[in-house]
């Protein structure tokens, strides 16, 4: 972690550039969380259009405001993960589970296969789900979530 | 697959005012993400002209086909996006979830291909994310929907099953009868005892009535031991039956239903599901039908005994049907929770066995047992809550019967007592036998309604396997190709294992009979799809390969495979011995054949120095042997099978050079007078090959003789650099060592 590079980030149109080190050169870069699952919100990879990375940022603090701003925007843009602030319904069937949620992109229903494989436990009390056809989602805390939306998380899993 | 999915009426209409005079909607598709990513309808159009993006109320973007230079998919975590690329800049056509990955990826095919010139659309298929009927996503995609079984439909075919074994149906069903009617018979018969004579002080009867109540416990000793024998065995027979069906069907299934599964998950449905639905036939469905009809008779019975008292037995009836149901609701998730930690608990141990050399070496044992006692405890917890839970139950269920019976008592005592002429205390003592026979099994109906749905799931997933569709072994148009010569041709070959990841991008080639032919590519290039396609384990999407000058698809199935030998990276040797691994190649091959192939595979030698010889068992895909043993078990097979076609597949393990020469010694004695494909890894290998094709991301590179392709300093050049650096850097190593 000693050695960190300075890397500047601008938006055009839909697309992110980035300057390394003060280079004159501008790269079109692709920005990922390293640990999307466990440890959004720490590291950020940018890679490079030839598939190999540019550079590593180790917290958005390390950015400039206005990359920083970039980087935000472009993270939420490839991170599709709703945050589910409600749970209507859930119910197991045939080795499935249904779930019937509000999310803060909106109602969704979706279905999971076993909770062993499919549900991440980031800590006790926050958790990212993955139903049958690859898509996550996310409960930030449980105990923040209403009794009743707890009482049907804890009857599938 | 569809690309035409309708637009709302309004957007309709506001579209059909922007489209100019000649210009034609060709594609619309819906995608279930907006712009700013939230769920809701998003639709992207693409006309003659341009491409729209319309939300839904209005169109927010457009672009005119010109001004595109291509659209690319950017896949992204949880879902992914079509970019369009313009000459200035690139921007976000649409977003969507992983439900519309396979749509969008093809719609994003078809639109470059428009922009090129030429299109070609794909398959017609139909396969969704979610049920069309009730909107709930699917386990699978192209699944049928759990949720929307047809009951009805499956008993059918359930019943179609047993039919060829309908007399002992009948049987069965007469001896539940039987059951039945000698269940009643002991109350009834204990009134009469009563009131005929006990009451009456008269022997007379008392013979007789004892000899009837003997008569119905014989009978139902016998009915219970004839019941019971036949549907052990229709059970057992039909279950074996399915089992014999669903592997007969796996067999020759498309190699695609196997890619999009779990070999766990297909054994799963073999073992589990069709033992499940046996224990649904042994016990569930004798005790819902003897139960049903008891619960007739009883009623009836106990309404011609005594109306009045009747009623008042049935009172608790609701409670009893209505606790179940609640009781089984709270059960049911329990029961899963307990299901999955038993499972947790099986990868922990499992991990701890198997991987119990990695665990010792990083001193992690402390680590494993604190996991494995965190688990273990765990499922030590919901399993006492589960049992405590089925014990309350079933005692507060008792409690309520007996309430029951103390009415009964409380009731007819009176009656009696003030001289009632129409209850006798025969009449009062049948009822208190009635009344346990009639609550008794009421608690367990919803038990045995979720057993049912269970079975029947089962029993869908079983079905399913049925009518997917089978390799066609013989089209009507086939010709018979008792001994091809070996040419082999691609035209435009396309193929996608996944719709809308296409793997196989249009290749055309040539082999002659007799042709040694090198297939060079980086790893994912799609070396092996497309021999996976040569042997027609696939079928191409589009374009064409022919053996011999026919279509791969009008040549008889097995005689086209029984003419090509593979021998593969990791050759699959099944669990017997060498002897048998080897005869595996021709069927009926005498011992001396079998010997003759070892010996020209180079595996004689080895195979005399173990100590059981060729009877020595190999083992589970052939671990005891080493890799080398394999491939060279496996050159000795495919010698035998004697195929005019071979595809070898070169290990790329590393073997010692002694082995390395055994191997080379053996495949020269394998490919002399064949057509061969070699998917090549070494440059001895890549030196004889008459030709060269170079595969790169599904399209061909490049094609030519080793030093052709050397001059043109394109792929081929690169990846042969790059080998001879790194046996550099190995002779280097060799060198420090020495």
């Amino acid at each position: 972690m000693s050695s960190r590079t300075k890397v500047t980030l601008r938006r055009k149109a839909d697309q992110v550039f980035a300057r390394v080190d003060g280079q004159t050169e501008e790269i079109p870069v692709k920005l990922v969380w390293v640990r999307p699952v466990s440890g959004r919100e720490h590291e950020i990879s940018l890679i490079g259009p030839d598939k190999r990375e540019i550079a590593m940022i180790w917290s958005l603090e390390e950015l400039d405001p206005d990359s920083r701003l970039v980087a935000e925007e472009e993270l939420s843009r490839r991170y599709l993960v709703p945050r589910i602030t409600r749970v209507f319904r859930t119910e197991a069937q045939f080795g499935n589970r249904y779930w019937d949620v509000a999310t803060d992109c909106g109602p969704k229903k979706f279905l999971m296969k076993d909770p062993h494989s499919n549900v991440t436990w980031i800590s006790t009390d926050r958790l990212v789900i993955r139903d049958t056809l690859g898509n996550r989602y996310e409960i930030e805390s449980l105990n923040r979530l209403d009794a009743r939306s707890r009482a049907e998380v804890e009857k599938i899993l | 697959m569809k690309l035409n999915d309708r637009l709302p009426q309004v957007l309709e209409e506001m579209l059909s005012a922007t489209l100019s005079a000649d210009e034609q909607v060709r594609f619309s598709l819906k995608s279930d993400l907006t712009l700013d990513r939230r769920y809701g309808d998003t639709y992207l159009v693409v006309t003659s002209k341009r491409i729209f993006v319309l939300d839904n109320r209005q169109i927010i973007r457009s672009f005119f086909l010109s001004e595109i230079r291509e659209i690319k998919v950017d896949e992204l975590f949880s879902g992914a996006r079509l970019v369009v690329v313009t000459p200035a800049d690139e921007q976000v056509l649409i977003y969507y979830t992983k439900a519309f990955v396979p749509e969008f990826s093809v719609l994003c095919r078809l639109i470059n291909e428009i922009l090129r010139g030429r299109y070609s659309l794909p398959p017609d298929e139909d396969e969704h994310s979610y049920c069309p009927k009730c909107g709930m996503p699917l386990p699978d995609r192209g699944d049928r929907c759990p949720r929307c079984l047809p009951r009805l439909k499956i008993l059918m075919r359930l019943l179609g099953l047993v039919m060829p074994y309908r007399s002992g149906v009948i049987l069965l069903m007469t001896m539940t009868f039987v059951t039945v009617f000698s269940q009643m018979g002991p109350p009834f018969i204990t009134k009469m005892i009563v009131d005929d004579v006990i009451t009456k002080k008269n022997q007379q009867h008392l013979l007789l009535w004892i000899g009837l109540m003997v008569g119905c416990g014989l009978l139902l000793l016998l009915s219970r031991l004839i019941g019971g024998t036949i549907t052990v065995w229709l059970s057992g027979r039909v279950a074996a039956d399915l089992r014999a069906r669903l592997h007969t069907a796996l067999q020759r299934l498309r190699m695609n239903y196997f890619n999009r599964r779990e070999s766990g998950e297909i054994i799963g449905r073999v073992m589990h599901d069709t033992s499940e639905l046996q224990h649904f036939l042994i016990d569930g469905l004798p005790y819902f039908l003897v139960n049903i009809l008891s619960f007739i008779a009883i009623a009836v019975m106990l309404l011609y005994l005594d109306a009045k008292l009747a009623l008042l037995v049935f009172l608790p009836v609701p409670f009893l049907i209505g606790g179940g149901r609640w009781f089984w609701q709270k059960l049911i998730p329990l029961f899963h929770q307990h299901g999955s930690r038993i499972s947790a608990l099986h990868s922990i141990l499992g991990e701890s066995v198997q991987g119990i050399k990695s665990v010792k070496a990083f001193s992690s044992e402390a680590r494993r047992i604190r996991e494995f006692d965190g688990t273990n405890e765990n499922m030590f917890g919901i399993g006492f809550i589960v049992e405590k839970t089925f014990l309350r139950f079933s005692e507060v269920m008792f409690w309520i019967m007996s309430l029951g019976v103390v009415g009964v008592w409380f009731f007819s005592a009176r009656r009696i007592a003030g001289g009632d002429p129409n209850l006798t205390l025969g009449t009062l003592l049948a009822f208190v036998g009635y009344i346990w026979l009639f609550y008794g099994p009421m608690q367990w109906f919803t038990a045995i309604m979720n057993w049912m749905t269970h079975a029947f799931s089962g029993a869908e997933r079983i079905f399913a396997v049925f009518d997917s569709p089978p390799e066609v072994y013989e089209a009507p148009d086939a010709v018979s190709l008792p001994r091809i010569r070996g040419d082999i041709s691609l035209r435009e070959v396309r193929f996608s294992y996944e719709r809308g990841k296409e793997i196989i991008k249009g290749i055309s080639f040539d082999i002659r009979a007799g042709e040694m032919v090198g297939l060079v590519g980086r790893s994912g290039a799609g070396k092996s799809t497309v021999i996976n396609l040569i042997c027609r384990f696939y079928d191409a999407d589009a374009g064409q390969i022919s053996v011999d000058g026919y279509p791969i698809a009008r040549i008889k199935l097995l005689q086209l495979r029984q003419q090509i030998g593979m021998v593969m990276q990791e050759p699959f040797l099944f669990n017997a011995s060498i002897r048998e691994n080897i005869g595996y190649g021709l069927a009926g091959a005498g011992f001396a054949e079998i010997v003759a192939a070892a010996k020209a595979a180079n595996a004689h030698d080895f195979i005399i120095n173990t100590e059981d010889g060729y009877d020595t068992i190999v083992g589970e895909r052939g671990a005891k042997l080493s890799s080398g043993e394999r491939q060279r078990i496996a050159i000795a097979r495919s010698l035998l099978h004697n195929p005019p076609i071979l595809i070898l597949d070169e290990a790329t393990s590393s073997v010692d050079t002694e082995t390395e020469k055994a191997i080379q010694g053996a495949m020269a004695n394998l490919i002399t007078g064949r057509t061969t494909i070699v998917i090549a890894h070494r440059l001895s290998t890549l030196r004889n090959a008459k030709k060269l094709i170079v595969i790169d991301d599904g399209r061909l590179a490049e094609t030519g003789t080793h030093e052709e392709l050397l001059a043109d300093n394109g792929i081929y050049r690169r990846l042969i650099d790059m080998q001879a650096e790194l046996s550099r850097l190995k002779a280097d190593d060799l060198g420090d060592l020495t």
